[in-house]
């Protein structure tokens, strides 16, 4: 009877929006890889809006579901086809401006997890949703996804400690076995 | 370390992307020019208003008291047709009164074939069997005397129908 009275999920489509597109970009890289995948979202959602049910889930969690499904089609199609993965989104594409080296040292860290992680941290900073947002979407528990975003996290903290002590034993040799200071912040 | 996680998390949150203003604009306006979703209240009103619109419809031009008559009638019309009492007839001019049989469910005598002589003979007639009246069955629909579960189960078969299409379609949605 709930679903009798289900109001439109794309009622405010802003927000919804900047959240697909930053877990898209999470994914995939900033850039027209994960506007295409925006744009297929939002086209799916149009034309099944009307079999949105609320008592599923708010209409972000509907949306990022659209969204994996869509984002695994465009990474399987990536791996298939190489040679159009787009080179370096962040670099000398227009409106796609990076703030600081510390975001440039994020993408190829991120990149070394494994899928699933990835998938966590892009849910979780990307898309901005709760544990229970994200179980629901992951189908899981929510005391799982917060143990696998801990050890996700965990992981991609010892990536960067490690590439941390490699650019700082590249700068001075003398050196090797230097860490001083936020490998993070290098 | 408590300082170097809460940074982590902070430059993932703080760090993510964020859509070009004249692509998320775009985008926006292909969403609100699609209009809002179709509620399924707005369906069911429908629906009501279309079977609301057909009653009146009919009741305008007395097509509800003529649907109510024929109901009516069609209820009569087996009952006048075979709860027929036959108080007077040839056969009960000439043969001894009616006395019905002691066991009811007596096995059916022809009338055509009398037990005793012929008319006008004198002799002793055996008691009066009348015709056995077409048994009216319930389950057959009056006048065409279908019977009553093919229509049954022709809207049975349609519900079935109805609710499996429904439920495929739910999983497709699901399995966007």
């Amino acid at each position: 009877m709930r679903s009798l009275f289900a109001s439109d999920p794309l009622a405010n489509p802003e927000p919804l929006i900047r959240r697909v597109y930053a877990f898209a970009a999470y994914r995939l890289g900033d850039g027209p890889d994960a506007e295409d995948v925006t744009s297929e979202v939002f086209e799916r959602a149009l034309r099944y809006r009307d079999s949105y049910d609320r008592s599923k889930g708010e209409p972000v969690a509907w949306l990022l579901g659209i969204a994996r499904s869509c984002t695994s089609a465009a990474l399987a199609a990536r791996a298939n086809n190489p040679a159009t993965v787009h080179d370096s989104p962040e670099i000398g594409t227009p409106g796609f401006e990076d703030d600081s080296v510390r975001r440039l040292s994020l993408a190829p860290a991120l990149a070394q997890l494994a899928e699933r992680d990835q998938e966590l941290v892009a849910l979780r900073f990307g898309a901005d949703l709760t544990a229970a947002q994200m179980a629901q979407i992951l189908v899981s528990k929510t005391n799982t996804v917060e143990v696998a975003l801990h050890r996700a996290l965990a992981r991609l903290r010892s990536i960067l400690e490690s590439e941390g002590e490699h650019e700082q034993s590249a700068a001075d040799p003398r050196k090797p076995s230097a860490r001083a200071g936020s490998p993070e912040h290098a | 370390m408590k300082d170097r996680k809460f940074d982590l998390e902070t430059e993932l949150r703080t760090g993510r992307s964020a859509p070009r203003a004249e692509f998320a604009q775009a985008l926006v306006d292909e969403v609100r020019s699609s209009g809002p979703a179709r509620s399924p209240l707005g369906r069911l009103g429908l629906a009501l208003a279309l079977s609301g619109l057909i009653v009146v419809a009919l009741a305008s031009f007395g097509g509800i008291g003529y649907a109510s008559s024929s109901a009516s009638h069609a209820a009569k019309k087996p009952a006048k047709q075979h709860v027929r009492v036959v108080k007077t007839s040839a056969a009960h001019a000439q043969y001894a009164p009616f006395t019905p049989p002691a066991k009811p469910k007596a096995p059916f005598t022809p009338p055509s074939q009398p037990t005793g002589g012929a008319a006008g003979t004198g002799s002793t007639s055996a008691p009066f069997t009348p015709p056995a009246a077409p048994q009216v069955k319930s389950a057959e629909l009056p006048f065409t005397g279908l019977a009553l579960w093919v229509p049954l189960a022709f809207g049975l078969a349609i519900v079935s129908i109805g609710l499996v299409l429904r439920t495929r379609g739910r999983r497709r949605d699901a399995t966007l």
